[in-house]
């Protein structure tokens, strides 16, 4: 079963947002990886999210779907990364921005190296 | 039956009128109690905690030996109730500290940093390496003045196992 970190689970390719992988060394810089994903949830989400409003506090709905986009982003970080024969992504850094009411854009990118 | 229609219609117009007014008054209590329950379950969280294993250090400290390490992220959207938002709106007539606002983010960043705790324990790893927080703010319309706003607040590092 594959753990559930939060960021998907590539076995070839490690990940991390310090400047190296924790343990091993870097022998090759490939460049910068990005991966980005504008997604927005269904109308019933929304509305959900409007009454939870009322009292504030989370709003599981939006979490849930910045999570999913999360998801995404880093996967196409990582198909990126592997198709340029990279074996870890190091610096790996978030951004968000909004699009339009109710759509988010998430953007992540990071450097490609290659690990012994 | 034109009793039953006049009455009708003066329920639908006592209804319009008063319906903003009872969403206030829920949002002002019961946003309170919502907020407080939250904030007491994430400082019993907190507690329970033996020691705090995320920090902002770019490296693990020296004499330790890394045998595993994985990126962790975790995020939560926090929004402040009608109430604050009020209250902030009101405030910021005359400026100052919004301690209404103050108190929704405080929790949201909180709770983010203690999910990416509970998230390293859960997967097995010692400690959170160069833990980074973000936050942007969702769900606003072009001139700023939605009457939802939340913000989404994402909590990062590098979890690291030691030998």
């Amino acid at each position: 079963m594959q753990p559930n970190t939060g960021t998907p689970q590539v076995a070839q390719i490690a990940l991390s947002n310090i400047e190296t992988i924790p343990g091993r060394t870097i022998i090759q810089s490939l460049g910068v990886v990005t991966g980005s994903t504008v997604r927005a949830k269904h109308i019933g989400k929304d509305i959900m999210a409007g009454f939870k409003n009322i009292v504030g506090g989370e709003l599981k709905g939006y979490t849930e779907l910045l999570q999913e986009s999360r998801n995404e982003a880093l996967q196409r970080l990582v198909l990126d990364a592997a198709q340029r024969g990279a074996n870890a992504v190091v610096n790996v850094r978030f951004a968000t921005s909004a699009v339009a009411g109710g759509a988010a854009e998430l953007f992540a990118y990071g450097t490609a190296v290659i690990i012994q | 039956m034109p009793d039953i229609e006049y009455m009708f219609v003066v329920g639908i117009y006592t209804l319009s009128i008063l319906s903003p007014i009872i969403i206030f008054l829920i949002s002002w209590f019961g946003g309170n109690w919502h907020q407080k329950r939250l904030r007491y379950d994430l400082l019993a969280r907190e507690k329970a905690m033996p020691k705090d294993n995320v920090s902002t250090l770019r490296s693990p400290l020296p004499g330790r030996r890394v045998v595993r390490s994985d990126l962790l992220a975790i995020n939560i959207v926090a929004a402040p109730s009608h109430w604050q938002l009020f209250n902030a709106r009101i405030k910021s007539i005359f400026g100052g500290n919004i301690k209404s606002l103050d108190k929704i983010l405080d929790w949201g960043r909180q709770e983010a940093i203690q999910r990416l705790r509970e998230l390293a324990i859960s997967n097995g790893f010692d400690e959170v390496l160069n833990m980074r927080l973000e936050t942007s703010t969702i769900q606003a319309d072009q001139s700023g003045n939605s009457k939802n706003a939340s913000v989404e607040i994402l909590a990062y590092g590098t979890g690291v196992s030691y030998q």
